[in-house]
């Protein structure tokens, strides 16, 4: 029942939750991210195409500085930065290694391009200058040969040789820088090592410029070589190519979601269609539940209508059998006392027994002595007869002698003295049993008013003498405190003392057992405590002593009741009971009756405040050491 | 009322041909003064752009300008970007190399901070590729700065004040990159017009006759092949002595700082290759090259005669190329608005 609307909101919420993955899926899309791709990738492949034929612009002096070939840089990064977070938030595993190979290509094209800068400066100020300083050296071998003029024509033949070597070396360079062939500058190299060997023999100056001539062709057979290699790297270099690739990956990638984001879509649709159809089938069920839950109320409100009548068959049949156990219980209770009171009279009628047995002797010894008293008196009256006849005094001896007899056989055998024996001991016997029947008279006490002010030592000694039988077997301790008179039913609180005194004695081996008695006032009442040193009673026993027919004695030994109906009697008259008990050591049972019953302490209260006195005695007379007391 | 409207309808056409005849007006005097002033095409350098047309944010400008001068971007809070490039002297320090963070001398020259977002690449070996990335070799120079981010943005981060003004331009609040953002946006407005650009602009009277002159050697001689573009210089590599070995000629170590690029590539090509420095300011940016050897624009000018370009010149010569050069220094320095 309770399981159903928890699996109904999970069914639900499982449901919603995949109709928020698909929609979530389906309208995830590119979002612009396919023409921002494009539209960066078609703006790198431009600047880049723009960048190569600006190296070129700038290598044939289109373009008069190098600004053109720098500033693309920046522009690149920026964009490789925006295509490499594309890649990474579009499809990382496929987009990433083409983005570094692109990346890479670049790094060789900026460094190649950076060359080229430098050698090309180089190369064009060597080129601009080798004329100038060709002519320069020219123009000093002029003043060289005025100078010499007088010297031998040997001297001016190697200034024309140097001014030739001069010419030759320009003619080589230039032409290498036209079209750099290994021959040329093989040749240029050896004009370059001539022109350095015939200078030598010239003044300093000639030396020196011819130097300069030769470092700066140097420079243009270096950076001229070193130009075209760069020149065609940067044509090789494959930024062109790798941006294509990376534009075809990124245009794949983008087809692959569109797919994917096309199967969505019609997941979508197929589980909407589900949805729809387990909405119609719950809406369905749901009605059907309404009409039944509908059939349901119609049965409610009927059975409703007619539970008032019910209820009150119920409740008259449940106060009869109220009052039926009420019955019950005052039939058990009866019970119980009858029972009680069938153990009294077997002690009470052994008792009697004892006294009226010797009195019945007596009576019967009397009365055959009372055989002989007739004799006597029957002799006597002949004698008195004759006496009165005969007046002349004439005293027939034979008249007295059987009365002399009988007169001397009662002096013999002390008849009369032992007659006086026999009847006071008859009287004694008599004296007994009616003494029994005043404490029977005493304990039923069906002659005193329940609100009675009664002092509970007496109600001891009396239940101590009726159950005579049961105690004479134990010893018996009573401390009787001074305590004061109870108001309370004399009779119940009696069958509290003897159920409490003979539970106590059966509990206890004959001739061994200790019974301890103890009386003391306890605040605005009587404690009276009663103490055995038998068997003990276990703990689990002791939580149902005071249940009704709870009982540890054989079937037909006990009701089970003696306790529960002590234990009413106590609460009747506002007191309490307790126990407390050790298996093997004996066990105490404490009954505490207020003087009047108006105010009852707590029964929970008396195994805290227990007084010293009545632990100690215990140990010193019991030996019981209870727990409770310890 | 048919008068009335088709009196109203007169004095519109009226407005709008005069409107019309003023707009032409206009137009043909810009023309006019446009044709005083045409700007030199064909020139290996060329101007500088005007500032507002890097459309830099004016915020960031005044945010980076604070934090060029903030000590708390340094471990011990002593050395700021300004402690280097100081804006009245050139926008570098002056000395042969700089000193850093604890007294401690640097590898090498500190170049101008001016101009110097108009620099393909930065530091003299070309390490970073952008002034932000510039930020971040000065920042972990033990010698520099000697710090991290995250205990620069602990310390900024005390500053209540500095953390609003970042919210309010960042919408990340106080961030490295922003911090970087801010300076570097700070150094791009650092543009420094000067008279030679107003020269370029068509203005023929910027420069006195010598500086032409020295103008015309500067190119003549080939000191355009590499310093030359809107920074003259800054936007290419180039070995020095590419034509006559300098250190051989210079003496002493080789330093770290000598090998230049080769650091960086460990190619054999590149060993002694540095990026070629813009000579804008150059009058104020004593003393020169790499290594602060050049005390004297005329030394640095002798050097790279003889290093460079391999060839001798009169002194006059050189003396006019002096002249054109002095002509760079800017008109006007830390152009924030």
């Amino acid at each position: 029942m309770k399981r159903g609307p928890v699996l109904a909101m999970l069914a639900l919420g499982a449901g919603l939750a995949g109709l928020g993955v698909l929609v979530y899926q389906t309208s995830k899309g590119d979002a612009g991210l396919r023409a921002q791709a494009s539209a960066y990738l078609r703006d790198l492949k431009e600047i880049d195409a723009e960048w190569s034929l600006d190296v070129l612009r700038s290598k044939s002096e289109i373009n008069k500085n190098y600004d053109p070939v720098s500033a693309p840089l920046r522009n690149v990064d920026k964009i490789q930065d925006t295509l490499g977070d594309l890649a990474k938030q579009i499809d990382p595993a496929t987009l990433r290694g083409p983005v570094a190979v692109l990346a890479q290509s670049f790094a060789e094209k900026v460094e190649l391009i950076d060359n080229f800068k430098m050698q090309d400066s180089l190369l064009k100020n060597s080129l601009r200058f080798l004329p100038t300083a060709v002519s320069e050296l020219k123009e000093q071998l002029q003043l060289v040969r005025e100078s010499d003029s007088a010297k031998p024509s040997g001297a001016a033949s190697s200034v024309a040789d140097i001014e030739r070597i001069a010419d030759a070396t320009l003619t080589g360079v230039l032409r290498y820088d036209l079209s750099a062939s290994a021959e040329i500058k093989a040749e240029v190299e050896r004009l370059l090592a001539e022109l350095v060997s015939r200078s030598a023999a010239q003044p300093e100056d000639v030396a020196a410029q011819a130097g300069v001539i030769v470092n700066h062709s140097r420079v243009v057979l270096q950076q001229k070589s070193g130009e075209d290699a760069v020149l065609s790297g940067i044509a090789r270099v494959s930024t062109a190519g790798n941006i294509d690739t990376l534009a075809d990956l990124f245009e794949n990638v983008f087809d692959a979601n569109a797919r994917t984001q096309k199967h969505w879509r019609q997941g979508l649709i197929a589980y909407s269609a589900m949805l729809f159809a387990f909405l119609i089938l719950a809406a369905f069920r749901l009605f059907d539940s309404y009409r039944s839950l509908d059939q349901a109320k119609g049965r409610l409100e009927f059975a409703n209508s007619t539970l008032e009548d019910r209820v009150r068959e119920r409740t008259s049949a449940l106060t009869d059998a109220l009052s039926n156990l009420k019955e019950s219980q005052l039939q058990l209770i009866q019970a119980e006392k009858m029972a009680s009171l069938g153990q009294m009279v077997a002690g009470v009628a052994h008792e009697i027994n004892t006294p009226l047995a010797y009195v019945k002797s007596s009576v019967q010894v009397a009365r055959a002595r009372m055989r002989n008293v007739n004799q006597l008196v029957d002799e006597s009256a002949k004698l008195v007869a004759s006496l009165r006849s005969d007046s002349n005094q004439k005293f027939a001896a034979a008249d007295f002698e059987p009365l002399r007899e009988i007169t001397s056989e009662f002096a013999e055998t002390g008849t009369l003295s032992e007659l006086d024996v026999l009847l006071g001991d008859g009287l004694y016997g008599i004296s007994q049993i009616s003494e029994i029947v005043l404490n029977l008279k005493n304990f039923s006490r069906l002659d005193r008013a329940y609100n009675d002010d009664y002092d509970i030592n007496e109600g001891i000694e009396s239940t101590l003498r009726i159950a005579q039988n049961i105690v004479k077997k134990r010893r018996i301790r009573k401390v009787l405190g001074n305590i004061p008179t109870v108001r309370c039913a004399p009779s119940q609180v009696n069958q509290v003392l003897l159920n409490l005194i003979t539970n106590a004695c059966h509990a206890t081996v004959e001739d061994t057992g200790t019974v301890s008695i103890v009386t003391r006032p306890h605040e605005q009442g009587v404690i009276v405590q009663v103490m055995d040193n038998g068997h003990g009673i276990s703990a689990e026993a002791r939580t149902k002593i005071f249940d009704p027919f709870f009982t540890t004695k054989k079937v037909g030994e006990g009701t089970g009741l003696g306790l529960s109906i002590v234990q009413n009697i106590v609460k009747e008259h506002g007191g309490w009971i307790s126990v407390s008990s050790q298996v093997g050591k004996g066990t105490l049972f404490t009954v505490y009756l207020p003087r009047s019953q108006v105010a009852a302490p707590s029964p929970n209260e008396p195994e805290m405040s227990m007084p010293n006195d009545v632990v100690e005695y215990q140990h010193q007379h019991t030996g019981v050491a209870d727990e409770q007391f310890a | 009322m048919g008068i009335l409207v088709s009196c109203g309808a007169q004095m519109a056409s009226l407005i709008r041909s005069a409107a019309l005849l003023a707009a032409t007006l206009t137009v043909s005097w810009f023309a006019s003064q446009a044709a005083a002033q045409v700007p030199l095409s064909d020139e290996p350098l060329r101007p500088l752009p005007a500032l507002e047309s890097l459309k830099l944010d004016p915020r960031k400008i005044g945010l980076g300008e604070k934090l060029f001068v903030d000590g708390r971007l340094s471990e011990d809070r002593t050395v700021s970007c300004s402690t280097c490039h100081v804006l009245a002297n050139g926008g570098m320090d002056g000395f042969v190399a700089s000193v850093g963070i604890r007294k401690q001398i640097g590898a090498i020259n500190a170049p101008t901070v001016f101009n110097s977002g108009l620099n393909f690449r930065q530091f003299w070996n070309g390490r970073a590729a952008s002034l932000e990335d510039q930020i971040d070799g000065v920042v972990g120079n033990p010698k520099e700065f000697d710090t991290t981010w995250p205990s620069i943005l602990a310390r900024l981060g005390d500053d209540a004040e500095l953390r609003k003004t970042f919210d309010d331009i960042y919408p990340d609040g106080l961030q490295a990159v922003n911090v970087k953002d801010a300076l570097a946006t700070y150094e791009r407005s650092l543009l420094t017009p000067s008279r030679f650009d107003r020269f370029l602009q068509g203005q023929e009277d910027a420069l006195t006759v010598e500086e032409k002159a020295g103008y015309g050697k500067f190119k003549s001689y080939g000191c355009v092949a590499c310093h030359q573009g809107i920074n003259v210089g800054g936007n290419m590599f180039q070995k020095f002595g590419a034509v006559n070995d300098y250190f051989g000629k210079r003496g002493g170590n080789i330093t770290e700082a000598d090998l230049g690029r080769f650091k960086i590539t460990g190619r054999e090509t590149d060993r002694h290759v540095f990026k070629v420095p813009s000579l804008r300011n150059v009058a104020l940016t004593a003393p020169y090259f790499h290594d602060g050897t050049a005390t004297t624009l005329e030394q640095a000018v002798e050097v790279m005669f003889l290093h460079q370009l391999g060839r001798s010149a009169p002194q006059e010569d050189k003396r006019l190329i002096v002249q054109f050069l002095r002509s760079l220094t800017g008109e006007r320095f830390g152009s924030v608005p």
